[in-house]
């Protein structure tokens, strides 16, 4: 009886240590994580002001596709859905190595996709905010902390600038280019094909994208702005399909 | 006299034209660098850190930054450079970390560039950087061993200073999608590099 408890304490003890062991082998410092925000402590549109920004970075990728005008990118067909709408509401997450703007978006018309009956979807947008304490674990091994008081770290904010493109506001009215998240994000979410050029900001009569820098000797068909009629031509495409 | 005047004015234009035409197929620079340099071929050494998730890729990432460190045996010594990196385990030595996102993105691979000490503002176009940081998007599986070695020597380019150039070169834009099967750093990246931190 005695022996059979030994056992068990053996076995105990040998599952406790391969636990503890497993989570010190897995020290890896990378961002490569999704963090979790303490719901509570959500960045937003409307509280960002209340945080220092400590540091602005900057981002350049190797994107999965780009589309020189409207055009191209009606005729790729390379999207799960097309709409218009207003952006209501936005809140930052730090998700992979970058901060992401998780875009609330009033729907005013759905070009192309089968998007249901609902009057605003989730859209993922790559740059944004992130508070510095979550950018913390995955830059520590390269960066003096102490040069940051304690005030400073939890106060701040990393400003994520995505291919120098700016940030989108509430109230911008867009028209967007859209592919379904998978997850671990939310599979009713959705993310900008093409990323920041995949969205288009009414600014006047003007809609606009940011400019691509392509480097090439094709820089010149870049075309970041389209008026609404040729908008509305090129959209008018989808919603005969 | 006239006439030879107006000869001698179309013969700069037509050269200023040349040049300018010729400019596009060369490396375009962010105009700042890695604070530490790319290693000093031999004399000094910068390290690289792949992490748990990128592991996979170990190959090409590997092969990638050999590539880098040999474009002299390629093209010549003329196209030597000081690069010159050995991949750590220890990630706080590192100056290029390179990841693999668990999410699913609008691009295959993503370089985003950090200053170690306190500073407001980093941009490869404004100030120096001190490491970089590389991210494979989580479906990078899915290009071809070729085209993910072409990406990540692409995205360590952005980490060392070179910005987008011609479709000739491994900084085209469009380097992990297009048709040419351009693997590693072309003699006009390799030029790139040797303007920012000199040859070996």
């Amino acid at each position: 009886m005695k022996k059979k408890s030994i056992y068990i304490s053996i076995f105990l003890t040998l599952i406790f240590l391969l636990t503890a062991c497993s989570k010190s082998i897995n020290t890896d410092n990378t961002s490569d994580k999704i963090i979790n925000q303490d719901a509570n402590e959500t960045l937003t549109h409307d509280n960002v002001d209340d945080f220092n920004i400590i540091s602005t970075v900057n981002s350049s990728a190797s994107l999965k596709a780009f589309y020189y005008n409207i055009d191209e990118f009606v005729n790729s067909g390379n999207f799960d859905a097309v709409v218009k709408g207003k952006i209501t509401d936005i809140q930052y997450q730090f998700i992979g190595s970058i901060a992401r703007s998780i875009l609330t978006v009033e729907l005013s018309e759905t070009y192309y996709g089968d998007i249901g009956n609902i009057s605003s979807i989730i859209v993922y947008e790559d740059g944004g905010y992130a508070k510095y304490s979550d950018v913390m674990e995955s830059i520590k091994p390269h960066i003096d902390i102490s040069k940051y008081s304690e005030e400073e770290r939890s106060n701040s904010i990393v400003d994520y600038c995505f291919m120098d493109a700016k940030h989108s506001q509430v109230g911008d009215e867009v028209v967007m280019f859209l592919t379904l998240n998978s997850p671990p994000l939310p599979e009713d979410s959705f993310y900008i094909t093409s990323s920041v050029f995949g969205k288009y900001t009414l600014n006047g009569n003007i809609y606009e994208r940011p400019v691509y820098d392509v480097g090439s000797e094709r820089q010149s068909e870049v075309e970041n702005q389209v008026d609404i009629e040729t908008m509305n031509k090129a959209l008018s495409k989808l919603s005969n399909n | 006299m006239r006439r030879k005047k107006s000869k001698c004015i179309m013969l700069a234009l037509l050269l200023v034209f040349i040049s300018g035409s010729l400019q596009v197929s060369a490396y375009e620079l962010y105009g700042h660098k890695l604070t530490n340099g790319v290693g000093s071929s031999g004399k000094s050494v910068q390290k690289y850190y792949i992490g748990d998730g990128a592991r996979t890729y170990s190959g090409e990432i590997n092969t990638a930054m050999s590539d880098w460190m040999s474009t002299d045996t390629y093209y010549g010594s003329y196209y030597s450079t000081p690069i010159n990196y050995k991949l750590t385990l220890t990630q706080s030595e590192s100056k290029m970390d390179i990841y693999k996102s668990e999410i699913v993105n609008s691009y295959w691979a993503l370089t985003t560039w950090y200053e170690g000490s306190r500073s407001t503002y980093v941009n490869a176009e404004n100030s120096d950087w001190t490491w970089g940081k590389i991210e494979l998007d989580s479906d990078f599986g899915l290009l071809s061993y070729n085209k993910r070695k072409a990406a990540i020597a692409h995205e360590m380019g952005h980490v060392m200073g070179l910005n987008h150039a011609s479709t000739n070169s491994l900084m085209r834009s469009d380097i992990a999608v297009c048709k040419e099967d351009i693997t590693k750093a072309q003699k006009d990246d390799v030029l790139g590099i040797r303007s920012i931190y000199g040859g070996k």
